[in-house]
């Protein structure tokens, strides 16, 4: 290969590159060829030296910023795999934005229905202890006017109530307590990985 | 060699072969050649590196007609020099302490 005819295949393949790049590479070989030649080497021999083309080009390349060895191969782009995968995502919206808004409408729904329980739980709780109370209450005015019997079974049945109430209470506590934890546990979970993420950085 | 340890060789080389006065590309590979193989396309990215970070400068002259680049040490990049060394003589007991135990075995 002659001189021009390697300058002018490095200036061709080079030819994505700010023309300022493409010059100084250009200038560079053309004097290491000519110094060669003045050492007494032939024209031949001069660019032989210099090694294969591609090496010379990929030495080029890979002192230059990422972006601007690519746009100077466009051939080894690697980024025709994403855009394959952003059309793939595009086309296939249809199906996977509806079976993610099932999924989410399914976690929803079961998230609602474990509060419902819970929150009948509570309500039973709530009665239990309306019933104890208006029962103790009722006995005063019984006991005044002199209903003694009925007074004696209104405070019973209170009593009774009362004690409900309190047992009653510690399952709804558990209830309410697992559920939040249900809940949060997505979270924690997220909130650890990022943390161990951030330590293996 | 390994190539990280040999990057960081090369550029005090290259750096070292224009230390007592401006040189040429060409030059410069033939007055490394007997210690180290450097080639022009390793060279070209050196001399590239070394000139955006201001430890040498470059100017254009004429030589039989033609343009030739002549490559000229800064003062930064005289300190390069000198730091090198510093790190070389840490690099030297970093060594000793590496091979110590080989040593000890051959006294044996």
């Amino acid at each position: 290969m002659t001189k021009h005819e390697f300058l002018s295949a490095l200036r061709k393949r080079l030819s994505g590159l700010p023309a300022e790049d493409v010059n100084a590479t250009v200038a560079y070989y053309r004097e290491m060829i000519e110094d060669r030649m003045e050492d007494g080497l032939t024209e031949e021999e001069a660019v032989a030296a210099l090694g294969p083309l591609e090496d010379v080009l990929a030495s080029v390349l890979s002192d230059l910023p990422p972006v601007r060895s690519e746009r100077a191969e466009p051939k080894r782009s690697k980024r025709s795999g994403s855009g394959w995968i952003v059309l793939l995502l595009v086309l296939g919206a249809p199906i996977w934005m509806s079976l993610l808004i099932a999924a989410a409408a399914v976690v929803l729904s079961v998230c609602i229905a474990l509060g419902a329980v819970v929150l009948s739980l509570y309500t039973v709780l709530v009665a239990f202890a309306a019933v104890a109370a208006s029962g103790i209450a009722a006995v005063f005015p019984l006991a005044f006017s002199g209903n003694i019997a009925q007074g004696l079974l209104l405070l019973g049945t209170g009593l009774v109530f009362a004690g409900l109430t309190i047992l009653w209470f510690f399952p709804c506590k558990l209830c309410a307590k697992g559920l939040f934890y249900l809940v949060k546990a997505p979270f924690l979970w997220w909130k650890r990985r990022s943390t161990r993420k951030e330590v293996a950085a | 060699m390994d190539i990280q340890l040999k990057r960081g060789l090369l550029d005090v080389c290259v750096l070292s072969a224009i230390k007592n006065g401006e040189s040429y590309g060409y030059q410069i590979i033939k007055d490394v050649r007997p210690y180290v193989s450097l080639s022009e396309s390793t060279l070209y990215p050196i001399l590239r590196r070394l000139e955006s970070a201001e430890l040498l400068t470059v100017r254009c002259a004429e030589h039989c007609g033609r343009l030739r680049k002549y490559y000229r040490i800064t003062p930064r990049g005289l300190e390069r020099i000198e730091a090198f060394k510093r790190d070389w003589r840490e690099l030297e007991s970093i060594y000793r302490y590496i091979v110590r135990e080989e040593q000890g075995h051959d006294e044996t």
